[in-house]
């Protein structure tokens, strides 16, 4: 069964200082400032139709949370009422209340991070238009970001948070990184809503905290560029471009002005057709799971959360 | 220009202006323990001995606490040195030279510390 849950919709991030954090999305990566209201600052990619993606908040580093869309307001009260049976706390989240977006259920994961669901958020459509578009737009900037694709969420007990999106959100695990194939206690979950590798994926390490969240790009042609203009701009790069084991996909993760890890992620490495069989990687594989050229794990990718 | 000496290594480097910690062990090729570079993980803390360094830029709490800083620890991707100073890499970690071609006189292991006009720790401007 498919899961209800469309995409990874915003991700709403607290930055040191709102001014280069405006320089880095808007200039750097080429989302678009949407909206600039209390303090806060909205932005979203030419590729993506509804207001926004992101909402920036000055104030320390890391995630305040995460929304997902869903398709229908029953959705949400099944969902409500599958995380409370799960046990974990849920709060109603009036319309307007967050910027632009409707009525939400928010939900705190196993990992304590906040995921709000919502149904609604104002539809502004894409820079290409839905009629007769263009391939993409002329004017955009730098990257030039397709859109956001999903998050990776650290967690104290990954196999805790792999069941409740699997029993509550309908997601299904398209690949895993276990102890071993006799012990599979879980060390990582890449987990799909649709038939992307990953909408959210969680690996082992503190609980509420951010490891990155994803843009998608075109192709690998995209990513090298992405890398050209990080030297341009001086942006501190993690690792890449290389290619992840794990979904195939093409990447170079960089940090934000404020340490937040951000990726840029190109291919489609398979559909998560229902019947896809889930992969497992073992741990003595995760490092060319992680990293499928380097095929070893740099300090960064264990210690560095926000 | 402040010099920046790093024990136990004992290796100096001076720092240019408003270079950071991190800047100026850069340049001079010397690789240690960093995260994101960038003030937001953490990673890249050391215990500041002697002498002093301010913040540019606003540091999150959550990042380097108050007490922290009471002990002298400063986040070296951030941290500018406006004297003379002396710090110390975490524990477990050490100094990796990547440009000893360039810079032999950056020797590892080193001649003898002089703390110079360095004077005991101090951390300016943190919000």
């Amino acid at each position: 069964m498919s899961s209800a849950v469309i995409r990874l919709g915003y991700v709403h991030l607290r930055v040191t200082d709102l001014e280069e954090a405006r320089e880095h999305y808007s200039n750097t990566l080429g989302m678009e400032v949407v909206e600039e209201d209390q303090g806060k600052l909205y932005l979203k990619c030419w590729d993506e139709w509804d207001h926004h993606s992101l909402v920036l908040e000055e104030g320390g580093v890391g995630l305040v949370k995460f929304g997902y869309k869903v398709e229908s307001s029953d959705d949400l009260a099944i969902f409500e009422e599958r995380a409370q049976k799960f046990g974990a706390t849920t709060g109603r989240v009036s319309a307007g209340e967050n910027l632009k977006v409707g009525e939400a259920v928010s939900i705190t994961l196993p990992s304590e991070q906040t995921l709000e669901l919502y149904t609604d958020m104002e539809f502004s459509g894409t820079e290409t238009g839905s009629i007769n578009p263009e391939a993409w737009p002329r004017h955009v900037r730098g990257v030039g970001t397709h859109w956001i694709d999903h998050a990776l969420i650290p967690a104290e007990d990954p196999g805790l948070v792999e069941r409740f999106m699997n029993e509550v959100l309908d997601f299904k695990t398209a690949e895993r990184v276990v102890e071993s194939m006799e012990n599979p206690a879980v060390i990582g979950s890449w987990m799909s809503c649709g038939e992307s590798p990953h909408d959210l994926a969680v690996i082992k390490g503190p609980n509420d905290k951010l490891h990155h969240f994803a843009y998608h790009l075109e192709d690998w042609n995209a990513i090298l560029r992405a890398g050209d203009i990080f030297s341009m701009d001086d942006v501190p790069i993690d690792i890449g471009p290389t290619r992840h084991g794990i979904t195939r996909g093409t990447t170079i993760y960089f940090f934000d002005p404020a340490g937040n890890r951000n990726e840029v992620f190109a291919g489609l490495g398979y559909r998560v057709q229902p019947d896809f069989p889930t992969i497992n990687w073992t741990v003595d594989h995760l490092a060319k799971g992680i990293f499928y050229h380097a095929r070893e794990l740099n300090d960064a990718f264990t210690s560095v959360f926000t | 220009m402040p010099d920046v000496t790093i024990r136990p290594d004992g290796v100096r480097v001076t720092a240019g202006a408003d270079e950071t910690l991190l800047g100026a062990l850069g340049r001079a090729g010397l690789r240690y323990r960093v995260g994101c570079r960038r003030g937001g993980c953490g990673i890249c803390k050391v215990q500041l001995l002697l002498g002093e360094v301010r913040y540019e830029r606003p540091i999150a709490a959550s990042v380097l606490t108050d007490d922290e800083q009471i002990e002298g620890i400063c986040l070296s991707c951030r941290a500018v040195p406006i004297t003379n100073i002396v710090i110390e890499l975490q524990e477990g970690d050490r100094l990796r030279k990547v440009l000893g071609f360039v810079y032999p006189r950056v020797a590892i292991p080193p001649v003898s510390v002089e703390i110079g006009s360095a004077t005991s720790p101090k951390i300016k401007g943190k919000e």
